[in-house]
């Protein structure tokens, strides 16, 4: 992790994430919607399981919690789908996650320089791209084109082992 | 607002210059084989005309000078003062290149290979020079060319050919509220007409609405193109008061000084058509169009022109997105006037008729607008010509291409997509297939290899084929590769059908030696994935000696299937109907216990994927499942669901490239009630099926 801008005039949204607080730069974000119903994609990585409707456009929904390395969270009241704008591999693409909870837009009160400390985290530091605090709580900004970008690797080894079983299907 | 007019203009004319870009090249090829085919020469120098013009006019004057040394090699050519040679025809085509390189540094792409437009420039230059026209070969260097001055009472130009006719541009500016009266614009016109050959365009559209724009900001409302052999003076005399009242700026063409005779009659003709959105070409030649300059020929030819217009493809898949939001939209009224049905009958009538009414229009929507994204594939064939014949000056061989189903219509973005593999497979054939001329005659076949590019329909796809008369794929030598590579273990024998699939896999190539072109084992792992994409295919035949034909099927639009809705479980997906043969219901016994799950239907085993575990989807099979059989025509497999929910006409949204992995589905849809549904791969779980069938038969 390399020293963060020192100073940080951004507005981000606020949202939990497996009892833990991460912020999404706004400028990223289409819309907040509730949790309607979500089409399972099989043979998919896991952490874009699924499919939802949003507004007409079919948009894959990501769970940030598998990709975090975080307990997955619970379904409650309180669950929504944060729409986002991405490019992937060059193509625009619309994207929702799930979010336990959406707090508020904000700017930050202060921003970490230096390494970001290990210490207290349980995320995977290589998704975050700044630590700033926000009444005197960590906040921590998530690199959401990190995330989404080298998205398929990691998931490669089980894809093949989840191909595996398809052959034995009908053997 | 200089700049954004200009801005517009250039963006119209680097359109256009991309299609004649095309043209010329496509023409220039057609050429070489038919060099006595005068209306390919006439359309060659008339498109050069259009560049050059519309070069002008958008302010690049580099290029504008560059096309003008060409055009007048191509009027040499046109005149029979150069012979068309083998040399003549590379120059031209590199021109081509150049032409490319200019149209890559205005839209920005790369910047201008100056070495190269220069070393061709001065070639042409040269070439022209030999032809015997008086003008030595001059430095591409820009020339100004001050008109002489002219006595009060000038002559036409054409009776003191000594006096060079010169293209003024003058484009008014004006205030939105100080737009000058008709009367006032027909003097000025008239003026303008006494002193040459006028052209004057109308840019009312610019002007902000009545009462809207900025008070004070002038605003392009007219261009007048005046091809005279007088000074600027007796122009800017013409204006009268306009010059003090408006803002006018001045320009001219500037011209190389070997100018032909009635050039100048003929760059106003192509400044004309930069600002004339391109329909069919007239192949005549330009001059016969443009004897004498009456506006009433430039209208009649404009509005003849109009005939077609251009849309950015954009607003055609918006178009295209609406439709597909309305039959899903339809889709739920059904639904929900088929719930209506029982309680109410007369009422319920009334409604249905409406709506198949509705829904019949609907389909003729969907119809025009999937049309409208529809494009010939010739034009993509069009490309292969060059590839072909640079290949062969480079390597030596003998090809001859061989294009037929040129005028099959295909979705716009197929024809973009498949560019790309297509000149793969070309590649690979005129590689790996065609022999040398010297080894092919000692084979007995002609010393020119054969090539065939096809485009067909057939059951709603679009089938492109690739043949070639060339040595064949040689199967053993493929299964040999991709042992070495550790691809197929040692002692695991494979049928000829799973051999010839290995050459789809990554670094095996069927190539003894490895060449510049290919051989690498890279590209027909690419062909396909890039096939895929489109939901479409890739079939392999070959016949060692003999030659290799490839077809590729890709379905005819990307946007809308037919399909049938299938559950399992509580998931939902879409077979498209195109692939399925029957479906058969079953009980859960016979299939569960049956060792082998395979089915027999028409004395022919058919393996089953039960997409309830393939798709790890949880919950019990009811007693009885459903069994849909898909086709490709040879293969078959069947797939087991817990129930069909009927027909539908489905809009395909494609999966986003965070699921690129996903190779089960080729998309998605959403349903009456905004559930989102997958729409199977049938081709790919056709394979699935087959490959276990054939490692069922091995035991």
């Amino acid at each position: 992790m390399t020293a963060t801008k020192a100073q940080d005039c951004e507005q981000y949204l606020t949202i939990a994430l497996g009892g833990e607080l991460f912020a999404i730069q706004v400028g990223l974000v289409r819309d907040i919607l509730d949790v309607a119903l979500i089409t399972a994609v099989p043979t998919a990585p896991l952490f874009v399981g699924g499919l939802i409707n949003v507004r007409g456009q079919v948009a894959p929904l990501a769970d940030l919690c598998l990709r975090l390395g975080l307990p997955p969270g619970q379904r409650t009241i309180n669950t929504r789908v944060v729409v986002i704008e991405i490019v992937v591999d060059g193509v625009a693409t619309i994207v929702g996650i799930l979010a336990d909870k959406v707090y508020e837009v904000t700017r930050l009160d202060a921003v970490v320089t230096g390494e970001i400390p290990r210490i207290g985290m349980q995320w995977r530091p290589e998704f975050v791209c700044l630590l700033g605090k926000r009444r005197n709580e960590f906040v921590a900004v998530l690199d959401i084109d990190r995330i989404f970008s080298s998205s398929l690797q990691p998931e490669e080894p089980e894809l093949r082992e989840k191909s595996g079983a398809r052959a034995r299907i009908g053997s | 607002m200089k700049d954004t007019h200009m801005l517009e203009t250039q963006s119209i004319f680097l359109e256009e210059l991309a299609e004649l870009i095309q043209e010329i090249e496509s023409d220039l090829l057609h050429l070489e084989t038919t060099p006595e085919d005068r209306t390919l020469v006439d359309r060659l120098f008339r498109n050069l005309h259009t560049i050059k013009g519309g070069a002008g006019v958008a302010g690049m004057e580099p290029l504008a000078r560059y096309t003008h040394a060409v055009e007048n090699m191509l009027d040499m050519l046109r005149t029979g003062r150069l012979a068309l040679s083998q040399d003549l025809a590379s120059l031209l085509l590199e021109t081509v290149d150049c032409l490319k390189s200019f149209q890559a540094e205005a839209t920005g792409e790369a910047p201008l290979d100056v070495e190269k437009t220069n070393r061709s420039h001065h070639k042409i230059l040269g070439a022209i020079g030999a032809g015997g026209l008086s003008q030595a070969a001059a430095p591409p260097a820009p020339v100004e060319s001050p008109a002489p001055p002219l006595p009060e009472q000038a002559a036409p130009p054409e009776q003191t050919p000594p006096l060079r006719p010169e293209t003024f541009i003058v484009q008014i500016y004006v205030r939105r509220d100080e737009t000058p009266l008709a009367e006032e614009q027909e003097q000025v016109e008239a003026a303008l007409r006494e002193r040459g050959d006028l052209l004057a365009i109308s840019h009312e559209h610019n002007l902000p609405p009545e009462g809207g724009g900025e008070p004070d900001a002038y605003y392009l409302w007219r261009s007048f193109h005046l091809v005279a052999s007088c000074d600027r003076a007796r122009v800017e005399e013409a204006l009268g008061d306009w010059r003090t009242r408006h803002n006018v700026e001045f320009s001219t063409l500037t011209l190389l000084p070997e100018s032909p005779p009635n050039q100048d009659a003929i760059d106003a003709e192509a400044a004309k058509d930069a600002h004339v959105v391109l329909g069919e070409l007239a192949c005549a030649p330009p001059a016969a169009l443009f004897d004498s300059a009456s506006p009433d020929r430039f209208q009649a030819h404009s509005s003849q022109k109009l005939s077609s217009i251009r849309v950015d493809i954009g607003k055609l898949d918006n178009l295209v997105n609406l439709v597909g939001e309305m039959i899903t939209t339809e889709a739920r009224l059904d639904r929900f006037q088929e719930s209506l049905e029982l309680r109410d009958t007369e009422s319920s009538v009334a409604l249905r008729n409406i709506l198949d009414d509705s829904s019949r229009t609907l389909r003729e929507l969907q119809d025009h607008a999937l049309n409208m994204r529809m494009v010939p594939i010739g034009t993509v064939f069009e490309l292969m010509h060059r590839l072909v014949r640079d290949y062969c000056r480079q390597s030596g061989k003998q090809a001859r291409l061989t294009v037929s189903g040129q005028d099959t219509e295909v979705d716009k973005k197929v024809c973009e997509q498949i560019s790309g593999p297509l000149k793969h497979l070309l590649r690979n054939s005129l590689d790996h297939g065609l022999e040398p001329p010297a080894e092919r005659l000692a084979r007995g076949k002609k010393a020119t290899g054969e090539l065939l590019l096809r485009a067909y329909q057939q059951f709603g796809l679009i089938l492109i084929e690739v043949k070639d008369d060339g040595r064949g794929i040689d199967v053993a030598q493929v299964v040999a590769s991709a042992r070495a590579k550790g691809l197929v273990a040692e002692g695991v024998e494979l049928s000829e059908r799973e051999a010839l699939e290995l050459i789809f896999a990554p670094s095996v190539s069927t190539a003894a030696t490895i060449t510049e072109v290919s051989g690498r084992g890279v590209g027909m792992d690419v062909v396909k994935r890039d096939i895929e994409a489109m939901r479409g295919a890739v079939d392999v035949v070959t016949e060692h000696g003999k030659g290799t034909s490839i077809t590729v099927s890709i379905p005819l639009t990307l946007a809308i299937i037919d399909g049938l809705l299938v559950r399992v479980g509580e998931s939902y997906y879409v077979v498209p109907l195109s692939y399925v043969e029957e479906h058969l219901e079953i009980p859960v016994k016979d299939i569960r216990s049956c060792a082998t799950n395979f089915l027999d239907s028409r004395e022919e085993l058919v393996p089953l994927l039960l997409l309830r575990d393939l798709f790890h989807i949880a919950g019990e099979p009811p007693i009885t499942e459903k069994i849909v059989v898909v086709t490709t025509g040879e293969r078959r497999v069947g797939l087991v669901v817990d129930q069909l929910m009927g027909y539908q006409q489905t809009v395909i949204k494609s999966l986003s490239p965070l699921h690129k992995g996903v190779r089960c589905f080729s998309g998605a849809t959403i349903l009456g009630d905004g559930r989102v549904a997958l729409i199977l791969d049938v081709l790919h779980l056709i394979e699935l099926g087959q490959d276990s069938a054939e490692r069922q038969r091995s035991f």
